[in-house]
């Protein structure tokens, strides 16, 4: 069984390409457009790993990873937050709340997240 | 007939006492003019005894006959006689100058009949001389009154210009209060450290009054409720001119500019200007760049992926030309990429939040990471590139580490850069004394010309040879690093010449707070 990968990010065009490229490497990949849809998602199914942004409508990338938190099916998945900026402060939060990585958008290029990707899940 | 005899030598003794006694010389003569009584003073002008006279015709006085003749005329003709300046002449034969009065007097109650001549000599040498005296005092007087007129003129005249001028100092000091009545800006002034003036702006930005200002001084006020703030501001070490925001809350951001002059800089002039207004509009600029700029992200980042996957042959194979094509773009996109950035570390540090972690580390791992991969790219153009890292013995600096780096990294990147041959030299000291590091970035590069060295580290500038020769780099750098170096509380300058090279100094303190003013107690 392919492991399962939830991407939520609203801008499609970046979603749509990390989706591509993650199936082609032999990933499941569901997409949500905003942080109410991806956490209902995640509660239908729980993901290997969850890719999300951190700006995002009906709410932010903080509250879904919160929220996880407090759920015992997904406490436990792994978050990687891929944003557009990143202050130290809030890599910091990040961090303490249990994200494994923190990626700008503009600094690494996709091939790089997959990398990350396969190092946390294989 | 003796007893009436007797009376009448009574009488007639009496009469002559009486007479003796004034002061005026009279004589009584009979309808003849034959002297029947003569008193003390009239003997004492004449100088005759008394027996020579009695009996004589009294015109043996007078030195005119003429004018005797006409007196005695009018006389008989029974009218006073006044005449002035009558010579008569006394024993010694000396002329005396009279008024001589004569008076007849009459029989009986109808004065019909003459009964004798009175006759009374004023000498008028004494009113002459009075009269000489009056004159001149007289004179003097009027010339006095004259003086007293012109002078009473003249300090009518002095008061008058006095009054002009006065009207007119009113004035200038009613258009200058005016002036500073409608200043739209708040002035105050203190004068030997004692507030000497508040305009009506000025009160309401501190929500107070005169009565609660003036005549007070600096150290008083330190205990007023709004106006603390500002004399905080005036710390003992006074610069001759001073500029500074001070915010009163929220709702009110003032521009403070004072100028400190006199003895001891006791005198200050300070102006307030409300900028709340012009911070606003500056913020939502900011915000709105920021914004802008994070919204920018996404594209660039889009196209980079892709433009990436194209080179990386993820979407199939590529000629050689598409491949240096999409090369081109590719870097061209990470310039923009570059610039987004910049754009954004400049917002922050215009909203005064580019610092963020502040913790201590030696200076020689911070070089290491600036010098970073410039060693390798120096010497890749053929320069050669020396440093060497200060002794981790040394003290340790507070430092947000990300940034110190950016901005040494951008000022060793510059040096590189900008030389096409020679040398890069990076050295570092520890100045005990004032216990700060500096460190110089020298090059054999092609300098800054003369006339762009004043706006070096202002934004988007980008010197001219720097323009001609390459179009990379946004200008942004120098502006960045300048203000990194700046918030740590160090300095930054350079020397340069055009053709030879340049060298950039920097200082960090090892403390990186700023100095603050302490109220004077």
């Amino acid at each position: 069984m392919s492991k399962k990968i939830l991407i939520l990010e609203d801008e499609i065009i970046i979603s749509d390409l990390l989706a591509k490229k993650l199936s082609f490497e032999g990933y499941s990949v569901k997409t949500a457009q905003n942080g109410k849809q991806g956490m209902d998602l995640m509660t239908q199914e729980t993901p290997d790993l969850v890719l999300t942004d951190v700006i995002m409508p009906e709410k932010n990338g903080f509250t879904v990873i919160e929220e996880m938190k407090q759920n015992e099916m997904l406490k436990n998945v792994p978050i990687i937050i891929i944003s557009n900026s990143g202050q130290p402060v809030e890599i910091d939060r990040a961090k303490e709340l249990g994200v494994s990585d923190w990626i700008i958008k503009t600094e690494f290029d996709v091939q790089e997240i997959i990398k990350k990707v396969k190092n946390k899940i294989g | 007939m003796e007893s009436k005899n007797l009376t009448n030598s009574i009488k007639k003794a009496s009469n002559e006492e009486a007479l003796d006694a004034l002061p005026i010389s009279i004589c009584l003569v009979s309808k003849n003019f034959s002297i029947l009584l003569a008193n003390k003073s009239f003997l004492g002008m004449i100088g005759y005894e008394r027996p020579e006279i009695l009996g004589e015709n009294i015109n043996f006085l007078f030195n005119d006959k003429i004018v005797a003749d006409e007196l005695f005329a009018d006389l008989k003709s029974k009218e006073v006689i006044n005449g002035e300046g009558v010579l008569i002449k006394n024993k010694k034969g000396q002329s005396i100058l009279t008024s001589t009065i004569g008076c007849p007097t009459f029989l009986g109650k109808d004065k019909k009949e003459v009964a004798n001549y009175i006759f009374v000599f004023f000498q008028v040498e004494h009113f002459k001389g009075l009269e000489l005296n009056i004159k001149s005092k007289v004179k003097k007087l009027s010339e006095d009154t004259k003086n007293l007129a012109q002078a009473r003129k003249a300090l009518m005249n002095i008061l008058e210009d006095a009054d002009e001028e006065r009207q007119k100092a009113e004035l200038e000091r009613d258009k200058t209060l005016s002036i500073i009545n409608n200043l739209a800006d708040g002035l105050i002034t203190i004068e030997d450290n004692l507030i000497t003036l508040i305009n009506p702006i000025a009160k309401d930005f501190f929500q107070t009054t005169e009565k609660e200002v003036l005549g007070k001084s600096v150290d008083e006020l330190t205990s007023h409720p709004t106006l603390r703030a500002l004399v905080e501001m005036f710390c003992e070490e006074k610069p001759p001119f001073l500029r500074k925001e001070l915010s009163m809350g929220d709702s009110l951001k003032l521009e403070v500019s004072a100028i400190f002059f006199g003895v001891d800089k006791k005198n200050i002039i300070v102006m307030l200007h409300d900028v709340t207004r012009e911070n606003f509009i500056e913020r939502m600029k900011t915000e709105f760049v920021s914004i802008a700029a994070h919204q920018l992200r996404t594209p660039l980042s889009a196209i980079k992926w892709i433009l990436k996957m194209f080179l990386d042959g993820d979407m199939g194979d590529i000629t050689e030309t598409q491949s240096q094509f999409l090369q081109k773009t590719y870097d061209s996109n990470e310039r923009m990429i570059n610039l987004v950035n910049d754009l954004l570390n400049v917002t922050k540090i215009e909203e005064g939040r580019f610092l963020q972690k502040i913790q201590k580390y030696d200076l020689s791992e911070v070089l290491i990471e600036a010098v970073g991969t410039s060693k390798e790219l120096a010497e890749s153009k053929g320069l050669s590139f020396n440093y060497v890292l200060p002794s981790k013995k040394l003290p340790k600096i507070s430092v947000d580490k990300e940034k110190i780096v950016m901005a040494i990294q951008n000022i060793i990147e510059n040096a590189v850069f900008y030389t096409k041959f020679g040398k890069i030299n990076i050295l570092t000291d520890y100045l005990d004394p004032q216990k700060e590091f500096m460190i110089r970035v020298q090059d054999t590069g092609m300098g800054i010309p003369e006339d762009q060295k004043v706006r070096i580290f202002s934004r988007f500038f980008r010197g001219a040879i720097a323009l001609k020769t390459e179009t990379e780099g946004t200008g942004l750098g120098l502006f960045i690093a300048k203000n990194i170096i700046e918030a740590h509380g160090g300095k930054i300058w350079f020397d340069s010449e055009e053709g030879k090279g340049t060298t950039f100094y920097l200082t960090l303190p090892v403390d990186g707070k700023e100095k603050s003013c302490e109220v004077k107690n």
